[in-house]
């Protein structure tokens, strides 16, 4: 039995159709008049030196069509206090409202914004699988989305999720997804986000996994001026499990923000998170990662690594991989390299033709290549086009042979 | 009942901390107010007739101890310090000397007990004993002060050839703004050693100074200062205990070390304060071109710990190695760690750290490693084992990596388990017992950090070790 979801939203919501919202550029120093600057978002549960400036982001984000920033600000102190305490909302979904990764502030200018809301339910016996298969596209005409989705007991689902627009738009996507996976429930997540530089991408994540229910994670981030995106999953059931691949190309002045807050609670539970990635440019990147082994997990394992490969001259590249530990019986691993392609790899694709800038476009190539291979077909496609614009047409016909290789092969 | 069985196995008995657990009177000692106040301050500085620089230092730290809040999102708590509770000075006004005939009585049986003269006869080149504010003993093998070698209180220095390198180099690697605690340090500092190691002049033994706090609700506030000169090589140990007191103690001392060019500094210390000890300690280091810092750190003690010795590597090639191992028992919050901030070319650190937790005790680690866009061909290799060894303790690994160098290349690994069942039943099959079994593994796990220690002090860490680990079987 799947508990029903509640999203009503307090504050007041854009009407569909509006103008969509346009973020202050990074490197702005005065925050624009219609904006709004939330101040701890993607927070580290467990936090670090404040000089380090790692422990959260900050983000400045467009006011929503007609509304002040006064009442604004008001509205999102009101709906931080209230978010998971609305008449309705289920224990499953305030306890994923409550750990959505992202931050209380940006859940809340989302549910102030949202232009539309999902809700979602997957069922374990229906008829068709495509009935389990949802997708949120957020774009010029719905760029702020809320999300809610119940995976019934033993039912399976697919979410695809893509932040996409063309090489000159500059508005925002944001997207706020709250799920409750049942009891022995599965549920792939596909992320893209593909946009252009001058555009901005917020993303907060929750999600309640019950006793044997799996989350696994597939997220491309491709490109945008900034992204920010925050889950947080907790696993208050036994065996309960979760396994993320995150790929990322961050170029030019790009700036990437990613926090991941894994509470493992049930015994035998299991995480994995791998994320790597190509930093070039002015790029800036910053992943946050926290295995949080609680007592009682006895049997649970942990494992998050990440390898990245600096490709310029100015990236800067920030990691926190924490792992908090309450219970003897586990095990806690983390692994981290980064550093430039060694000269040795450089050598032999010397022998091969390819000079180092050309070694790294193949570096970007291949995150790529595994986003057209491994996303639905939807998604690899929107991935195809952006690299039309935003790699270029090698890159383009080098992913597009592969897919067709892919298909043919199938 | 079975609960009381289970608890018997898995809780810590309290050790026999005889050794370190000994009090002697005060009675005749001299005692500050506790407190802060700014008379405090001009009293400490009057008394140990100061230039007028230090003392506006002191002032100014004073000032900014006042105006600086700790940060609220991260570290253990330190709710139960109240410096209204903690004396800054307490001395038994006894002069330093340099002889251990002429130490009084109760304060030389201190120094007995805790093995110093004993280690000074066998295998130091120089001991300086500190008893609550003040030293009480200095000296250093005459060969060694031959070759332009200074080991003296650094009191003793500001009135001495070396007043300008100290106000050259005084509170600079660690000035009164870096933190709330060392801003306390600047105002209210006392006591510790001055080091200075000519151009070339290599030390085949080692230096110590030993920090002994006896009185109860009182702070201790060492400074050490080393200059190691290029091509200059020391080892220096620090150790440090205290008696148990039902009230709470402050350590907030502070290590400067410079290390010249082609120069090598290993500082060696073995802390094991009492457990209503706040050690809110600072250590820093700046390295030059092709110079080594080494540091071997094994924190035993303290109710609470903030220790995290750093590096900054300043010269092209210089290199930071950092051995830790942290043992958090019954009633311990140990927040350790390291920081290295690479700030030159072909610069290399190596970062080895465990930690135990036992008896409900908080080990964590917590470090940084910051790569400068000077850092090219940069090295740092980061790795961190935590150990559970009941389901009692908390056991976090908090790292954090920030590399803006292209060229850089940073490692990490980390690891969080407990000793692996198969590898108790291979050894008891082999005749050895539980409780063995598990002191020989985790006197194994310790190996790296004992075996960069002199022999005599890797024994005292495995003893300690074996004090921590008596009753972790029932």
């Amino acid at each position: 039995m799947s508990e029903k979801m509640n999203h009503a939203t307090q504050a007041t919501p854009a009407a569909s159709g509006t103008p969509a919202p346009q973020a202050t550029p990074a490197n702005q120093a005065t925050p624009a008049c219609d904006h709004v600057l939330l101040s701890h978002v993607n927070a580290a549960p467990s936090q670090t030196w404040n000089w380090l400036s790692i422990n959260e982001t900050k983000v400045e984000l467009p006011l929503p069509e007609g509304v002040s920033k006064t009442d604004l600000e008001e509205s999102l102190k009101a709906a931080e206090k209230t978010l998971s305490k609305k008449e309705g909302t289920s224990p499953s979904c305030a306890k994923a409202i409550e750990i959505s990764a992202g931050g209380k502030e940006l859940a809340a200018w989302i549910a102030a914004t949202a232009s539309k809301t999902n809700e979602f339910v997957a069922k374990k016996d229906t008829a068709s699988e495509q009935n389990n298969s949802f997708a949120v596209f957020l774009n010029e005409d719905e760029p702020v989305q809320e999300t809610y989705l119940t995976v019934e007991e033993g039912a399976e689902a697919t979410l695809s999720i893509a932040a996409l627009g063309a090489e000159t738009d500059s508005f925002t996507t944001a997207h706020s997804l709250i799920v409750n996976l049942e009891k022995g429930s599965h549920l792939t997540v596909n992320n893209l986000v593909a946009e252009s530089g001058a555009q901005t991408h917020v993303e907060t994540v929750g999600v309640i996994v019950k006793e044997s229910a799996t989350l696994d994670a597939r997220q491309f981030f491709l490109g945008a001026g900034r992204i920010v995106y925050g889950l947080g999953a907790d696993f208050p059931g036994n065996e309960g499990s979760f396994a993320g691949v995150s790929r990322y190309i961050v170029t030019d002045d790009q700036t990437l923000d990613l926090t991941f807050n894994l509470y493992q609670k049930g015994i035998k539970t299991k995480t994995n998170l791998s994320a790597a990635g190509v930093l070039s440019g002015n790029a800036k990147k910053t992943l946050r990662a926290t295995i949080d082994l609680q007592k009682g997990c006895k049997g649970a394992t942990g494992t998050e690594n990440e390898t990245v490969v600096l490709a310029g001259e100015n990236v800067v590249n920030k990691t926190l991989p924490v792992i908090l530990c309450a219970e003897d019986d586990v095990e806690g691993n983390h692994g981290a390299t980064i550093g430039s392609l060694s000269p040795e790899m450089l050598f032999y694709l010397g022998c091969r033709g390819l000079n180092e800038a050309q070694a790294t476009d193949l570096m970007q190539e291949a995150i790529l290549d595994d986003a057209v291979a491994n996303l639905p077909e939807d998604l690899s496609g929107a991935a195809l086009e952006w690299a039309k614009w935003a790699i270029g047409p090698d890159a383009y016909a080098t992913a597009q042979a592969g897919r067709e290789l892919k298909e043919n092969h199938v | 009942m079975a609960d009381e069985k289970r608890k018997k196995r898995t809780e810590v008995e309290d050790v026999d901390r005889s050794l370190y657990d000994f009090v002697k009177s005060e009675e005749g000692y001299e005692r500050f107010a506790d407190g802060l106040s700014p008379q405090i301050v001009e009293e400490i500085s009057a008394k140990k007739n100061e230039p007028d620089w230090m003392l506006q230092l002191r002032l100014r730290s004073l000032q900014i101890y006042e105006d600086t809040k700790m940060s609220a999102n991260w570290g253990p708590s330190i709710a139960g310090l109240d410096m209204n509770h903690i004396s800054t000075y307490v001395t038994s006004g006894d002069a330093q000397v340099d002889s251990w005939e002429e130490v009084p009585e109760d304060i030389k049986d201190t120094f007995e007990r805790l093995g110093i003269p004993e280690a000074e006869r066998t295998s130091l080149a120089g001991v300086g004993a500190q008893y609550d504010s003040e030293l009480v003993y200095h000296n250093m093998r005459e060969e060694v002060a031959e070759q332009g070698v200074v080991y003296s209180g650094i009191e003793e220095a500001l009135h001495g050839p070396f007043e300008e390198a100290i106000r050259e180099h005084f509170m600079k690697l660690v000035p009164p703004t870096d933190h709330k605690f060392s801003a306390l340090h600047g105002a209210v500092w006392s006591g510790g050693s001055f080091v200075y190691v000519p151009a070339g002049v290599k030390l085949d033994f080692p230096l110590q100074s030993y920090f002994r706090l006896n009185a109860a609700g009182a702070g201790q506030f060492e400074h050490t200062l080393i200059l190691v000169e290029d091509g200059a090589d020391l080892h220096f140990i620090e150790g440090c205990s205290a008696p148990k007191y039902n009230v709470a103690n402050l350590h907030a001392g502070c290590v400067e070390l410079f290390v010249g060019k082609g120069a090598h500094l290993r500082y060696s210390t073995i802390e094991n304060w009492s457990k209503n000890m706040y050690n809110l300690n600072t250590k820093r280091a700046r390295v030059e071109a092709g110079g080594s810092i080494e540091w071997v750190s094994g924190s035993f003690g303290s109710h609470v710990s903030y220790l995290y010795p750093s590096s900054i590597l300043m010269g092209e090639g210089a290199t930071c190695d950092f051995n830790g191992i942290t043992f958090a028992g019954a009633t311990q919050n140990l927040d350790t760690g390291c920081k290295v901030h690479m700030a030159a070319p072909n610069t290399r650190a190596n970062v080895e750290t465990k930690s135990l937790s036992k008896g409900g005790g908080i080990s964590t680690f917590r470090s940084s490693i910051v790569v400068t866009p000077a850092a090219e061909n940069a090295r740092a290799s980061v790795s961190c084992q935590s150990l559970m060894l009941d389901d009692e303790s908390r056991s976090d690994t908090i790292p954090a990596m920030d590399v803006r160098c292209m060229n850089a290349q940073v490692g990490h690994e980390a690891t969080i388990g407990r000793i692996s069942d198969d590898t108790i039943f291979y050894l008891m099959s082999r005749g050895i017992s539980e409780a063995e079994a598990r002191a020989m593994v985790v006197n194994g796990f310790a190996e790296p950090v004992s075996k960069a220690l002199p022999l005599e002090y890797a024994v005292e860490m495995n003893n300690l070790i074996k004090l921590e680990m008596e009753g972790a079987i029932g």
